[in-house]
């Protein structure tokens, strides 16, 4: 599913060049439930979004459900990113002016399906997060816990083939993190491969393989 | 180009920011509302004043003989000058820059009437006599039958072509009354026409009460011998009349044996000066005009692109998220455009709307004293060409879209993973 070869990365700050990314290699099968955990600067927001083919690499290959991502116009990398891949964020990223079903459907809009298609498909989505009676909430509206469904069904209707989740339980209170958490689980039961970036044990744990990243490598592959 | 899935999206943004739709929505109509109001009134107040401005052709020129003020070749000063059939042809032969010449006589001192009879009615006019040349000079239009012609001249026709006021006095409006006759100074005339002046000007009494005879009978029958009163002179195309009269003035001078340096003896006027100090405050008025609309469309246009420019940072997050879900940067700067010339679009066209409803409203209130037969003002109907209003409206719509390309082609290279965690 996921190959990456003498992945290599740095950024200007200032004066300095900090090497987020030294060279990593690492692969991920599909169906896999993963955890890249490591303290802040370590790397693994660098890593994320490369997976995410938001961010390229300096050097090294990557190859995502077949296909080699280098050198991708803007255009193809999102047309990738939209195809491929899900995203959840830490602070849920919904569209403010945009209902909880809109912001679902929003990205089969940019597969040019009809509207009233995608609104069937969002809904259906809706429900399998378990508030098709939200649909017609803005994200205002909604909890923390709601609006981070919400994202995870916006994520899951292009049926990607890799769901990426950045800290998806950092703003949230530990009850409603184990919803999501199990929320995840059942979304890699049905086969789907799920990424996620925390810098917490305890969530990292309740996935079947931690990565541990420690200033731009991997320290520690542990499978659970 | 029509997507309504784009349009549906673009729907949603403007309505949910209402008041910063509605704020630009008001400069783009303000701005149109603004340019056509003030473009219709520069032309309510260049019709006005083309309205009060007489018939007569706005490059005619009038020479006259008077006096001669120097000694010359042995004559003494103070000699009168008078305008003879020979000055006419000598003047038509060696000046080819005339357009159109016709020599008049008139009965009466300048504007003097005399009275004419039809039966036992009787009226007043202002009798002169005139070459078919006339009608370049006061351009006219005919109720019944037609002007003086080459025959008429040729032959001494007694016949006259009255004005609509004689017209209307002596036989009443609805009867034709060509091959009638009337009487001047017991002289029966046959009635050949009844003209209007294409224009009337602000005189119109006077203009209704015009007589014309073919002016070899007037010198006839009122014993006028070959005496002329005056010139009325058209240049050639492109010739300014003051130039074609210095002409006239030098074959003159030496005709009559005048001092080359005798600037009185001819007299002459012309209304070009006038009409092109009338021109010259029009284009004055239509360069303000367009100077103030323009500048207002301008401020319009730096307010979308203004307004743009905050709602595009606004909402670099929103393109952030729509970019990492899939957005192309192509359709991110497609549903910018889109959202801009929506905006100018209805705003501008209802600017548009509103501005002719504006000039109606104007039209309506003022129509009661600028169609009044005898107004006096230099205001008439407000219009404006429509395509010059659509252009402005088009013209707007893409000034706006090349104002929004700056902020957009940002809003295009946003990158997501910094719009996203910017917090």
């Amino acid at each position: 599913m996921i190959e990456l070869k003498s992945i290599a990365k740095s950024y200007a700050m200032g004066e300095h060049q900090v090497r987020a990314l030294v060279g990593t290699d690492l692969f991920i099968g599909a169906g896999e439930f993963v955890a890249i955990q490591g303290s802040s600067g370590s790397g693994k927001s660098t890593l994320l979004n490369i997976l995410g083919i938001l961010d390229s690499p300096d050097s090294g290959t990557y190859t995502l459900d077949g296909n080699l991502i280098a050198n991708l116009s803007a255009r193809d990398a999102a047309r990738y990113r939209n195809r491929f891949i899900g995203f959840v964020f830490q602070s849920f990223n919904l569209i403010h002016h945009k209902s909880a079903l809109d912001n679902v459907a929003l990205p089969l809009y940019y597969q040019n399906v009809s509207r009233r298609k995608r609104h069937k498909i969002a809904m259906e989505y809706l429900e399998r997060v378990g508030l098709a009676d939200r649909a017609t909430h803005k994200p205002s509206e909604l909890s923390g816990g709601q609006s981070q469904r919400v994202a995870i069904a916006r994520a899951l209707i292009t049926q990607p083939a890799l769901l990426l989740a950045d800290e998806p339980t950092g703003a949230l209170d530990t009850q409603t993190g184990e919803q999501i958490m199990s929320l995840f689980r059942d979304v890699n039961a049905q086969g789907m491969t799920v990424v996620l970036v925390t810098h917490e044990r305890e969530i990292a744990e309740q996935t079947q393989r931690i990565i541990q990243l420690r200033d731009g490598d991997i320290i520690r592959d542990e499978r659970l | 180009m029509i997507d309504r899935e784009l349009w549906a999206e673009v729907w949603q943004v403007l309505k949910s920011n209402r008041l910063r739709t509605l704020l630009t929505a008001s400069g783009i109509f303000w701005g149109i509302f603004i340019l056509i109001i003030m473009l219709g009134f520069g032309n309510g107040i260049q019709s006005g004043v083309n309205k009060s401005m007489a018939g007569y052709a706005t490059n005619a020129l009038y020479m006259w003989g008077q006096a001669s003020s120097q000694p010359y070749q042995g004559l003494p000063p103070g000699r009168p000058i008078q305008l003879s059939n020979d000055d006419t042809t000598a003047l038509l032969q060696k000046i080819p820059d005339i357009a159109h010449l016709a020599p008049r006589v008139r009965l009466e001192r300048w504007r003097g009437r005399s009275d004419v009879v039809h039966g036992n009615k009787v009226t007043d006019v202002e009798v002169s006599g005139d070459m078919p040349e006339f009608r370049h000079v006061l351009p006219m239009d005919f109720h019944y039958g037609r002007f003086i012609n080459p025959l008429d001249i040729k032959e001494k026709r007694k016949v006259v072509v009255i004005g609509e006021r004689v017209h209307s006095d002596l036989f009443g409006e609805s009867v034709n009354p060509i091959g009638r006759q009337v009487q001047i100074r017991q002289i029966s005339f046959t009635v050949i026409g009844v003209f209007k002046p294409k224009r009337y000007g602000s005189n119109r009494e006077r203009m209704g009460s015009l007589a014309f005879i073919p002016i070899s009978t007037f010198q006839q029958v009122f014993n006028y011998g070959d005496a002329i009163g005056f010139y009325a002179m058209i240049p050639a195309d492109g010739l300014r009349s003051v130039d074609v009269a210095g002409q006239m003035r030098q074959l003159l001078m030496q005709r009559h044996r005048v001092a080359p340096t005798d600037s009185r003896a001819f007299g002459d006027w012309n209304s070009e000066n006038e009409f092109l100090r009338i021109e010259r405050l029009f284009i004055g008025i239509r360069a303000f005009v367009w100077t103030v609309g323009l500048a207002t469309l301008l401020a319009g246009v730096l307010g979308v692109s203004n307004i743009m420019l905050i709602a595009i940072r606004e909402r670099q997050r929103e393109f952030g998220i729509r970019k990492s879900i899939g957005a192309t940067p192509a359709s991110v700067l497609k549903m910018i455009l889109a959202e801009t010339s929506t905006l100018v679009g209805v705003s501008g066209i209802l600017g548009l709307f509103a501005g002719l409803l504006g000039l109606y409203v104007v039209d309506l209130i003022t129509r009661p004293i600028t169609q009044s037969v005898d107004a006096d003002v230099l205001f008439d109907t407000p219009t404006i060409d429509l395509r010059i209003a659509i252009a402005a409206v088009v013209a707007l719509a893409i000034a706006s879209l090349l104002a929004t390309l700056i902020p957009a082609r940002h809003a295009m290279k946003i990158d997501p993973v910094e719009a996203l965690r910017a917090e």
